[in-house]
């Protein structure tokens, strides 16, 4: 039979529980976030930018993380405005040298306290969204800029693989070439063929004779793990996902087939060790330590260090943090054309190994290219991405909501 | 057989206080489940409606024509009850002249009438939202927004096919907020 002591220390922390699971439930921006995600992987990006927009002003530790999924669902829904903005924001803060004190706690508590500001790779993605979307508007300055912070960001990598984001080489490559500095461009050009010699997109033919860019990203973004003692180091693994590259038709010519640009595990896997990975090994191994004394102690019936040790050990924050930009592809590819100035019908095969996946097949009509400059076009591939249920038509007035409460009712046929 | 008696008799009332002592649990085991619904409550599950169908490569006919899709000769203004939503500029009224449309209109007057409209049109600052900005959404979908939708996305070709989803009507916290 239990004593009433005993029955108030339950109910004590039963009632913990509930102010935990209030807490836990009542948390509408993890809800938001977690409903955008759904709404992302199933490409209603309109939908994913509202639903994470939710939490994009909450100044708490994924402030960062926050704005990324932003600017992740604004940029895949072509609203090319709303995600340099959400980049920018999230990027002053990776640069900048504010959240220390919660790095210091970090160091002793939970990993996860400090202020996120991601990986040198998503720092670097971060910033190449950013330039490719000044790229896209002719600011070739602003363009440029972004593409060196996003090399900048690379430079924390890890002997060997700093200035390997061969994308971004390539496209600081092209701004200087708009910019009419050839030798300038021509030293960047080198540095990405360096990284991918046989990409032919990366040759001065390619460059100087084709007027349609085409950034194609493959799949998912790798995942970061907890490994070693206790959890307390992460390790990246790969996303998983099945297309390997794409094939591209332009009103039924083939344009070729994409060239790999940037591999984001490679990069992720380069980030490099630094001396937060080693405290956090010591944190694992004091943990681990505690436990294994606690036991120990405890098997030998050695009074109350036994237990407390035990508890100590269990109780001790040592897993490494493992949020990371999951809405970041696997892949970034690149591929370019000569067109006619008009408007096409692109086809884009995705492809496991030389198979075309049919359910990953786009196509998308009416895209235009334009008489004067270059185009550039942003894909992501998805099975069942480009679907061809489209809703019946509609006959809409001015002043008038289609279907909405105005009066205005929706009819069949082509208005 | 007293003894045996007084022994049963303490077992009944011991099992008695044991079952009382369940009560407190079960009550807070009621009230975790009903505070973790509550907060679950709140989180709006995403569903896509629309099934899946392989998309045939033929193009959908351009029905409102815009920056993008080049003009539609013959088509008037959408605000006058036509089907183009084409940004205004010179050539433009050119063309609405040579199909002797819209004479008594000039540049001016046409820019002059989507301002009355609040309609907020293509400029520097504002580009590329793909109707998602504060004006959208889309005209044709009861918004302000007339900028070109983004080519390559599913928006972009429900608006020129004029087979796009309706506007979902903005709920009443959001509204507030």
């Amino acid at each position: 039979m239990f004593s009433e002591s005993k029955t108030m220390r339950a109910a004590g922390i039963l009632a913990a529980a509930v102010a935990c699971a209030a807490v836990a439930g009542c948390a509408g921006g993890a809800a938001s976030r977690t409903a955008g995600r759904s709404a992302f992987w199933q490409y209603d990006y309109a939908a994913a930018q509202k639903l994470f927009a939710e939490s994009q002003d909450r100044l708490d530790r994924n402030y960062v993380l926050y704005n990324l999924e932003v600017g992740s669902a604004a940029f895949e829904g072509g609203n090319y405005y709303a995600a340099r903005t959400a980049f920018e924001r999230a990027a002053q803060v990776m640069r900048g040298y504010g959240g220390n004190t919660q790095g210091i706690i970090s160091l002793i508590a939970n990993e996860s306290a400090k202020l996120y500001k991601g990986d040198p790779y998503e720092q670097a993605m971060a910033n190449f969204y950013d330039g490719l979307v000044y790229y896209r508007w002719g600011d070739w300055r602003n363009a440029r800029a972004a593409f060196h912070q996003a090399l900048m960001a690379d430079q924390s990598s890890a002997e060997g693989n700093k200035e390997d984001f061969a994308v971004a080489q390539f496209m600081i490559g092209k701004c200087y070439l708009k910019l009419g500095e050839p030798d300038n461009a021509r030293i960047s050009f080198e540095k990405a063929r360096e990284k991918y010699p046989n990409n032919p997109y990366f040759s001065d033919d390619a460059i100087n004779s084709h007027n349609v860019l085409l950034i194609i990203q493959l799949g998912r973004a790798p995942v970061k793990t907890q490994t070693g003692l206790a959890g307390s180091n992460d390790v990246y693994e790969g996303g998983r996902y099945r297309e390997t590259g794409a094939t591209v038709c332009a009103n039924g010519r083939l344009l070729g087939q994409s060239a790999l640009a940037v591999d984001l595990l490679d990069q992720a896997q380069a980030s490099g060790r630094s001396a937060k990975d080693t405290i956090q090994t010591i944190k694992g191994g004091i943990k681990t330590g505690l436990i294994a004394a606690g036991a120990q102690q405890m098997t030998d019936n050695r009074g109350a260090a036994g237990p407390i040790m035990l508890l100590a050990g269990l109780l001790m924050p040592a897993g490494a943090d493992i949020r990371n930009w999951d809405l970041l592809p696997g892949e970034v590819h690149v591929l370019s054309a000569k067109l006619e100035p008009g408007s096409y019908t692109f086809k884009i095969d995705f492809l496991d190994g030389s198979t075309p996946l049919l359910d990953y097949r786009q196509v998308w009509f009416h895209v235009p290219v334009n008489a004067d400059g270059e185009t550039v076009l942003f894909f992501r591939s998805g099975r069942e991405k480009a679907n061809g249920n489209f809703p019946p038509p509609q006959s809409p007035k001015f002043g008038e909501a289609p279907g909405g409460s105005s009066g205005a009712t929706a009819t069949e046929g082509t208005p | 057989m007293t003894q045996n008696r007084t022994g049963k008799r303490q077992n009944e009332k011991g099992k008695r206080q044991n079952r009382f002592l369940f009560l407190p649990f079960t009550f807070y085991f009621l009230l975790f489940t009903f505070c973790f619904a509550a907060g679950c409550a709140q989180q709006r599950p995403y569903t896509r409606l629309d099934l899946f169908r392989v998309k045939d490569e033929t193009p959908e006919k351009v029905v409102y024509c815009n920056d993008c899709t080049g003009h539609v000769p013959g088509s008037i203004p959408f605000v006058l009850g036509g089907t183009c939503c084409c940004t205004p500029t010179q050539e433009l009224i050119d063309a609405y002249h040579r199909d002797g449309l819209l004479l008594d209109y000039d540049l001016g007057r046409l820019k002059q009438l989507y301002e009355s409209l609040g309609i907020q049109i293509m400029d520097g600052q504002h580009h590329d939202c793909n109707n998602q900005c504060p004006w959208g959404p889309h005209i044709l979908q009861g918004g302000k927004c007339m900028v070109p939708p983004t080519p390559g996305t599913r928006h972009y070709e429900e608006i020129i096919t004029g087979r796009f989803r309706l506007p979902e009507p903005e709920h009443e916290d959001t509204k507030r907020r």
